[in-house]
């Protein structure tokens, strides 16, 4: 039985070597003759080799990721049908089915593992060795082989056939006739014989007579028939050894070594990354990184040649304008600067919407549709996610890089790759196009720059953009402190300036923070010896009027009494009163004058400003007069001496703070505000109806700060809830539990006490028992030996007888 | 009656109480012993008399008449919280206006006092609640403590009761084997005895007979 022999197994070097040669000779139908170059190969194998591995139109760079979409893509549509497949993305079936099952590894998150079916094991054949590369040759190789590589050169180098010897015998012979012929001519002519060409071409141009479509010059100013080239008298310069030669070897080199120097000298400048990688130990990357996939740019570059254009052209006038020299002409105010670029500080920092991993995606479907369980069992389809089966080419989605910096008004992101502009044709608004905007557009678009308010407003969304400006504006006044009113004042340090010389001749410096401290005090000293001086209603911060009421002088008609001396001195008494107060308005204010409402923070109002300029006014007018401390200080004594002479008088001693009360209550309840007139008068004065419509008012009033108070509580309230509400409900499931807890240790008490009971009944009960038991036990002791007795003596009597 | 009755079960040692109908039959006797029981006097009578009436108010009599007839207690009259003017009659009263501005001043103080209180609040109440519910967290603590003694205590008895009555019961044990012995071993005596004096008497017979012979 002969050995049956099964070609296949792994492909060598050498055997790809002699298939790629062969397949040159024999060319890509001869498959047969081709295995018979190698002994270890069928013919099948041989074309499976040449067309999954060595064909040079293979690619086996790294997948692209159009190409890795497309494949899951026509896997969905096409399931297994990988023939079918390979060719639309332009690879093999089997690196399609490879990188398919790689990919869907890749989605499933599975790290290529040592019990991976699909690995071979030790021991295993590779059932598909055409689609692996090469094994390289041993360098002893094996007899066999050895004989096979001799025997393909052999027969791969005759590359001519039978054919191709035969016309080269026959092209051999005929040169070797044409020779004789030439010989036998050429002896002939020697000796004289003329022998005409036997042989003439019929047809066609005989090369060795004429020149085929020869254009003779035309002929020239001079005639040149007469000159005559003498070969016998060379020109001697051009026939030196150096022009013969040419150029020296060593100077050959020496030049190009120069400018080799040259070019390494100007790489040394242009390239030092390159330098450093060369020098340094720098390793190549392991992996090679794909090719990088940029979106196309969204102004295309006829727009940016405009914008540019645009901008020179303006410059240009700009210059001219200006050349012209006519400053502040009309010409200016119609050119504007557009040479920066407004508040891009502002502009948000654009992102690219995120794109979605399809490959991923697809890989997880595809997952999915193959892990489903029979269909005969019914339910829902395996759910999809966003796959697409619309066409044979996957759906192709990039990534825009939104444009924020150009975003002329007139200008919208078109459709990709149309290079004619972005301008949109009829009359479409902007706001429209926003709308049906590309979504991953930034919705706030860069302000536009229109400093010559060509566009209308409402052309683009200008109106929210200039109460954008306005809300700027403000928001950045905002940020100014308020004005607070205190001054200090400031005396001039001159006043001291001597006494210091003088100090100065000492060689003891005063130390500076003395120095301050003693100003400071001094300072202090003086403003309150003015205190002093002032009135007693701002020594004690007491509340002053706001309104100076002038009603109290009594103006004098024509026709009026003289005043009496009396009256005289009240009204000179209300006169300084009436200074007094503007003077106090003007120069230490209370809160109230200045028209600070407490709780409020507000400026000084507008009426507190005018309020001021009339007591500047009134002052002007009745200049306030300064009263010496010793004046003031006798006004005291005389009052005081007044105040005992009263007292005296009344026949009264020290009144108590509460009749104080109940004097300033009584008073009080006697002051009436009429709203219907604005103004306060004395409650007896008024009448019932007036009195209750200030009593309406009154209480109108407190209803208005009785809304405000409960709205405030109210949102106290609702804040302490947010507040304290953990801590609430904790409290309560705390309660809860301990009331639980604590019924439980009432019935364990119980319990306790029970069992207690029982063992107290239980340790009477034991002896008890037992002392029962033992009576029990005695008893039949004795009856046991009164039996025992008896039956002895009848056993006596028994023996007696017998 | 009831105490003569002398309790000398021994749960841990005795056997046959989860038989069926054991447990109906003590259920039983506890019945007729409750309908059977008469307390003759007033066992609380070491305690001095109740005075129900010691915290009887007007108001809380009147809340308890109102309960008595089932009827729905009043709603909060919010109606001073308004500030209502005077009533309609007496627009023109000098008085009820004073009267009602007078309420809405005191309202008003209320108000403040509650948003005081309620400053005070967001001011400490955060750390007062803190405070409450840690002592909550506290007395919750020994109450477990309390518990878990109490669950002791009476696993402890539970376990000396077992002790004592297996102690007691191998020596009852022992005492019920001997006296089943002992009773057994007379019941026999007393047979072999009955045998000699039958035999006894048949000798006598015989005796007797022979002596009548001879």
């Amino acid at each position: 039985m002969p050995r049956i022999m099964i070609k296949g197994g792994v492909w060598r070097n050498t055997e790809d070597e002699i298939l790629k040669a062969a397949v040159m000779k024999y060319g890509k139908n001869q498959w047969a003759r081709i295995a018979s170059l190698l002994h270890r190969k069928s013919a099948k194998q041989c074309k499976a080799r040449w067309y999954e591995w060595l064909d040079p139109s293979i690619k086996k760079t790294e997948w692209s990721r159009e190409e890795e979409e497309k494949l899951l893509h026509l896997a969905k549509l096409m399931p297994t049908q990988w023939r079918t497949i390979a060719p639309i993305i332009g690879r093999t079936a089997a690196q399609c089915l490879e990188h398919y099952e790689y990919l869907l590894d890749k989605a499933q998150n599975r790290e290529e593992s040592e019990d991976d079916p699909r690995r071979l094991k030790p021991g295993e054949i590779d059932p598909n060795p055409e689609t692996k590369p090469a094994k390289p040759d041993p360098i002893d190789m094996d007899e066999d082989e050895l004989e096979m590589l001799s025997e393909a050169r052999a027969r791969l180098a005759n590359t001519q056939g039978k054919k191709a010897k035969r016309k080269a015998r026959e092209k051999q012979l005929e040169e070797a006739r044409r020779l004789a012929a030439l010989q036998k001519r050429r002896e002939l002519r020697a000796a004289g014989i003329e022998i005409k060409k036997q042989r003439r071409k019929k047809r066609g141009v005989d090369y060795n007579a004429e020149i085929p479509f020869e254009k003779k010059p035309a002929p020239g100013f001079y005639d040149t028939s007469q000159e005559s080239y003498d070969p016998l008298n060379p020109n001697y310069k051009k026939l030196r050894q150096q022009a013969f030669d040419g150029e020296l070897r060593a100077a050959k080199e020496e030049r190009e070594r120069r400018k080799d120097k040259q070019k390494q000298k100007k790489r040394k400048e242009n390239d030092l990354p390159g330098m450093i990688a060369s020098q340094g130990n720098f390793q190549e990357p392991v992996k090679k990184r794909s090719k990088l996939v940029l979106p196309a740019p969204q102004i295309s570059e006829a727009e940016l040649e405009e914008v540019v254009k645009v901008g020179q052209a303006s410059e240009y006038a700009r210059q001219q304008a200006e050349e012209g020299g006519v400053q502040n002409g009309a010409t200016q105010a119609l050119l504007q600067d557009y040479n920066i670029t407004p508040n891009t500080a502002a502009l948000r920092t654009p992102r690219t919407p995120a794109v979605h991993d399809n490959i991923l995606q697809e890989a997880q479907n595809i997952m999915a549709l193959t892990h489903v369980d029979t269909p005969l069992k019914g339910g829902l389809n395996t759910p999809l996610h966003n796959s697409d089966f619309s066409g044979v080419i996957p759906r192709h989605q990039l990534a825009q890089t939104p444009n924020t910096l150009l975003g002329t008004p007139f200008r919208t992101p078109g459709i990709m790759g149309s290079e004619d502009g972005m301008t949109p044709k009829g009359g479409m608004t902007p706001q429209q196009q926003l709308a049906i905007g590309p979504p991953g557009q930034t919705p706030l678009r860069t302000p536009i720059r229109d400093k010559l308010n060509i566009n209308q407003i409402e052309d683009f969304e200008g109106g929210a953009y200039h109460q954008d400006l306005k809300e700027q504006l403000r928001r950045g006044l905002a940020g100014l402190p308020t004005p607070r009113n205190d001054f200090e004042i400031v005396v001039p340090e001159d006043m001291n300036a001597p006494t210091e010389e003088q100090t100065e001749e000492t060689p003891y410096v005063e130390d500076q923070a003395d120095l301050d401290d003693q100003t400071e005090e001094e300072r202090q000293a003086r403003l309150q010896k003015e205190m002093k001086l002032r009135s007693q209603a701002v020594q004690r911060d007491l509340p002053r009027p706001i309104d100076v009421n002038m009603d109290v002088l009594r103006i004098l008609g024509s026709n009026d009494p003289p005043l009496t001396e009396l009256q005289k001195a009240e009204e000179l008494i209300k006169q300084e009163m009436i200074t007094m107060l503007h003077y106090d308005a003007v120069y230490s204010p209370t809160p109230a004058q200045l028209g600070i409402v407490p709780g409020k923070k507000n400026l000084p109002s507008q009426k507190s400003v005018v309020n001021q300029a009339a007591h500047l006014a009134y002052l002007e007018q009745n200049p306030f007069e300064k009263i010496s401390e010793d004046d003031i200080e006798m006004a005291v004594t005389l009052l005081k001496h007044e105040m005992e002479v009263v007292r005296k008088g009344m026949g009264h001693g020290e009144l108590s703070l509460e009749s104080f009360c109940h004097v300033w209550d009584e008073c009080y309840s006697q002051v009436l505000f009429l709203p219907s007139m604005n103004r306060y008068t004395r409650a007896n004065l008024a009448s019932k109806k007036d009195r209750i419509e200030s009593l309406e008012k009154r209480l109108e009033n407190n209803r208005n700060h009785m809304t405000k108070d409960a709205k405030n509580a109210a949102k106290l309230e609702k804040k302490l809830k947010i507040l304290l509400g953990g801590y609430q409900s904790r409290s309560q499931a705390l309660v809860k539990q301990v009331t639980d807890l604590y019924e439980q240790l009432e019935q364990t008490y119980v319990e306790y006490k029970t069992f207690d009971d029982l063992r107290r009944h239980e340790t009477g009960a034991i002896p008890k028992r037992l002392e029962s038991l033992k009576e029990d036990v005695q008893r039949q002791t004795e009856r046991e030996r009164e039996l025992q007795n008896r039956y002895s003596d009848l056993q006596f009597k028994l023996s007696k007888y017998s | 009656m009831a105490g003569e009755v002398v309790v000398d079960a021994l749960p841990y040692y005795d056997h046959g109480y989860d038989e069926t109908g054991v447990r109906d039959a003590a259920l039983a006797l506890v019945e007729e012993e409750t309908r059977r029981y008469r307390p003759t006097k007033n066992y609380l009578e070491y305690l001095p008399a109740p005075n129900y009436n010691a915290f009887e108010t007007e108001i809380i009599k009147a809340e308890f008449e109102r309960l008595q007839a089932r009827l729905p207690m009043d709603m909060l009259s919010m109606k001073r919280y308004e500030l209502p003017a005077p009533p309609a009659g007496k627009m023109t009263d000098v008085a009820a206006w004073l009267e009602s501005v007078e309420n809405s001043q005191a309202q008003l103080e209320h108000q403040a006092l509650r948003i005081l209180n309620l400053e005070l609040i967001s001011e400490y109440g955060s750390n007062a609640w803190k405070m409450y519910n840690d002592t909550l967290v506290k007395m919750l603590e020994q109450c477990q403590k309390q518990l878990q003694e109490l669950k002791k205590k009476i696993q402890e008895i539970n376990w000396q009761r077992k002790n004592e009555q297996t102690q007691a019961g191998s020596q009852l044990k022992e005492l019920e084997a001997k006296w089943v012995g002992l009773v057994s071993k007379n019941y026999e005596i007393e047979r072999a005895c009955v045998e000699l004096e039958r035999e006894l008497a048949e000798y006598e017979q015989k005796n007797k007979a022979r002596q009548g012979k001879r």
